[in-house]
């Protein structure tokens, strides 16, 4: 048993420390302002192979592994939760099931640029009305010849307005639920699809939410991932370790906002004295520090377990329950530490609320994580037995 | 390298454990609930080679890891907290003399720690009026004019086992006020002047006792005093420090157990209605609980393996038992609650946990002192 970092994550984390530090930080306030895009830091991501992180070296890739990319995620969110996000899905939602599911010339076609950062992805899977319930979606691909003929509408799609490379989670057969349900990558220069409105969101604002819109949109059957009927499997299965990515974002921002909450602390005074010189103000830090660590401990051993190759559904399913809701827990007390500033955009406080909000819907909300949980709970301690 | 498994000796010490509380211990908890000491219980560890576990294998301790320590408790606690709790105070008195005594102490007491030669150790440092202010400990200690031995006089409470100790850890004042004035003894209840005060009537871990102790004029040789004087303070400290991760452990051992006859009963009597989506908002529960016991045991066995690498540990332990003994105690109450609105078989057994449990949120340093502990550290920039 060991919780030390080998030199190889001690120097990912450095790096992704450091790019933080210097490049994110700074500007992750304006970057939540103006809700732009941050195009240069996620170039600068790629050159530190941070959007392709688990992905061998052949495959154009960092060839690190998931614990790595945890803590990564963890660095590059407490920078900038929209950049975390962006981060995050071009790795766990498009390399991986690409890498997982892909054959070798899909792989040479997409996940090589997606992994080096030329191209970037998007996961679309939810609908307008299918999102815990994803067996339920509408968009069809109908086979005609070579082709999929792919009609429908995608919702929430993180990255939706820059990405040019889609994995598309669609009906072949929409006679069946599970069973009848595909994966495609949809390659927007070639077989372009209608991208619909950018929302207007509460906090990641720096990473675009768009629809998709598929109408008469005719993908080549190679593009398809695995066989016919694998889709549901791909999605389900993607998501387990995206859930991973997300938990560390979440951490991410209780970090930051929990850092700002205690430097805070050190420096105001009232009744002639530091404020974290109170034992209510020291209660609510020592909580949230002892929340962070536990949030920790259960992504790195969400990641361990998918490195091992081993079952981690329920440890991702547990680590992003926890993370993200430690996250609100976090965040809305450092915002109460710092008072009235914590409420205005002067301090960041009130940011890292908004941002935090979204780790417990995205990828699988609070109460789907629940059932996951619990199903393999009851399993493991052998209900009705 | 991050690993979260346990080294090979650790798991099977770990199995041991299991296999004997989830067989005869299991069984035999409901009495020791009503009351009863665990002698055979007692025994029984020490034979297995659970109460001394960290002690060297010199002296008869098995010569294993504060992992290995907290995984065979949680074993422990999870069919019977009062074990538990004599298991936890046995090895952790053993522990301090294993690491602050000089070789005759080790062959004097740790040999009959580890053989169950005695049932058990007890640990002495809350007084009536100085619980989480330990260093306000009134208990004198006073010098022979020849050196020769000490005299202790003064009054210790809530002495986990302390009518049942062979030997008895005890803090006294040798010096003046605050922590540096304090000085550790290993204490024989043999001795004239040691007394067994009042029995407290516990709302759990019945069948631990839990006693006042009193010292009128007990005269200890020297050669018992633990270390050199005004180190007492620091040899309690050190003791707590790998304890909590222990009370941690037992907490989560006693949760499990009421989780796991939560999902049990429930199995058996599938009458949960589905109609009214109680299904899922019991499966919702369970969640949580599952949740919560994961991260708890992760903070425990964090905080412990730093103890086997020789790493700072106050603030990690203090956060395991913060985290491990409040997450056991949400647990139990959610599973008394659910049991009880379910009617289950198993609810009596969940009302033993959550009586148990309630006590570790207060021993070994509450709830509140641990907070002080984690938040000292932080505020004062070390974090």
């Amino acid at each position: 048993m060991d919780f030390a970092l080998t030199e190889i994550h001690e120097m990912v984390r450095k790096e992704a420390r450091r790019f933080a530090d210097a490049e994110l930080l700074p500007v992750a306030a304006k970057i939540d302002k103006t809700g732009e895009f941050p195009a240069d830091k996620v170039r600068k991501l790629a050159e530190l192979g941070f959007l392709g992180m688990a992905v061998d070296e052949k495959w154009g890739g960092a060839g690190f592994d998931n614990l790595a990319y945890a803590i990564a995620m963890e660095e590059i969110s407490r920078g900038c939760a929209s950049t975390g996000v962006i981060m995050s899905v071009n790795n766990s939602l498009v390399c991986d099931p690409i890498k997982r599911y892909g054959n070798d010339a899909q792989k040479k076609k997409w996940l090589v640029p997606l992994a080096q950062g030329e191209r970037l992805g998007c996961f679309a899977l939810s609908e307008p009305g299918s999102g815990s319930d994803a067996a339920g979606m509408r968009t069809t691909a109908i086979r005609d010849g070579d082709h999929y003929v792919v009609n429908g509408t995608k919702n929430w799609i993180t990255n939706g307005k820059e990405a040019d490379v889609c994995v598309l989670i669609v009906h072949t057969d929409p006679s069946e639920r599970h069973a009848g349900i595909s994966a495609l990558v949809v390659d927007r220069k070639e077989t372009p699809y209608g991208i619909g409105k950018v929302e207007d969101k509460l906090g990641i604002k720096g990473s675009s939410t768009t629809s998709l819109v598929f109408e008469d949109v005719r993908v080549p059957v190679e593009n398809r991932l695995g066989e016919e009927g694998d889709g549901f499997k791909v999605a389900m299965s993607t998501l387990d370790g995206g859930r991973i990515g997300i938990a560390a974002q979440a951490l991410g921002i209780a970090q930051i906002a929990f850092e700002e909450a205690l430097a805070y602390s050190r420096e105001r005074e009232a009744f002639g004295k530091k404020i974290g010189d109170f034992g209510a103000i020291r209660e609510m830090l020592a909580d949230m520090a002892t929340e962070i660590d536990a949030a920790r401990l259960l992504i790195w051993q969400a990641a361990v377990c998918k490195d091992e190759g081993g079952r981690y559904g329920k440890y991702s399913a547990m680590a992003k329950l926890y993370a993200s809701e430690m996250s609100a827990r976090v965040t809305h007390k450092a915002l109460q530490i710092h008072g009235g500033y914590g409420y205005v955009k002067e301090y960041n406080a009130e940011r890292h609320c908004r941002d935090a909000r979204i780790t417990e819907i995205y990828e699988g909300t609070s109460e789907i994580q629940r059932l996951v949980i619990a199903r393999e709970t009851q399993k493991e301690l052998g209900a009705g037995r | 390298m991050v690993d979260f498994h346990p080294s090979a000796a650790e798991a099977v010490i770990a199995a041991k454990a299991r296999e004997y509380a989830r067989g005869t211990l299991a069984q035999q908890a409901g009495r020791y609930d009503d009351g009863e000491f665990p002698e055979g219980p007692a025994r029984e560890l020490a034979r297995l080679g659970l109460m001394a576990i960290k002690s060297p294998t010199e002296y008869g301790g098995a010569g294993l890891t504060q992992v290995a320590y907290v995984s065979a408790l949680r074993e422990i606690a999870w069919a019977c907290g009062s074990t538990a709790v004599t298991m936890a105070v046995t090895n952790m008195t053993g522990e301090m003399i294993a690491t602050f005594g000089d070789d005759a102490q080790k062959d004097r007491w740790l040999r009959k720690i580890a053989s169950g030669e005695m049932l058990s150790a007890a640990f002495a440092l809350s007084e009536p009026s100085a619980g989480s202010d330990a260093s306000s400990l009134g208990t004198k200690a006073v010098a022979s004019d020849d050196g020769s031995f000490y005299t202790l006089d003064g009054t210790k409470s809530w002495i986990t086992t302390g009518d049942r100790a062979g030997v008895v850890l005890t803090m006294a004042r040798t010096g003046g006020p605050g922590a540096k004035g304090i000085s550790a003894f290993l204490v024989d209840p043999a001795l004239p002047g040691f007394g067994v005060l009042r029995h407290e009537s516990k709302m759990g871990l019945r069948g631990s006792s839990t006693v006042g102790l009193a010292f009128e004029g007990v005269r200890v040789p020297t050669h018992e005093r633990l270390g050199p004087e005004g180190i007492g303070f620091r040899v309690a400290m050190t003791a707590l420090d790998g304890g909590r991760c222990g009370i941690g452990a037992q907490a989560v051992g006693i949760a499990t157990g009421a989780l796991e006859a939560l999902v049990q009963g429930l199995g058996e009597r599938k009458l949960v209605d589905r109609r009214l989506g109680l299904t899922q908002l019991v499966d919702f529960r369970i969640a949580d609980m599952a949740t919560r016991l994961e991260a708890a045991w992760l903070l425990v066995l964090r905080a412990s393996q730093r103890k086997d690498a020789g790493l700072p540990m106050t603030r990690e332990a203090a956060m395991a038992k913060v985290f491990a003994t409040e997450a056991a105690n949400f647990v139990c109450q959610r599973a008394m609650e659910l049991a009880t609105a379910h009617g289950l078989g198993t609810r009596g057994r969940i009302a033993r946990a959550l009586r148990d449990v309630r006590v570790s949120r207060i021993y070994e340093g509450t709830s509140e002192v641990q907070r002080i502990v984690i938040a000292r550290e932080l505020v004062a920039g070390l974090g």
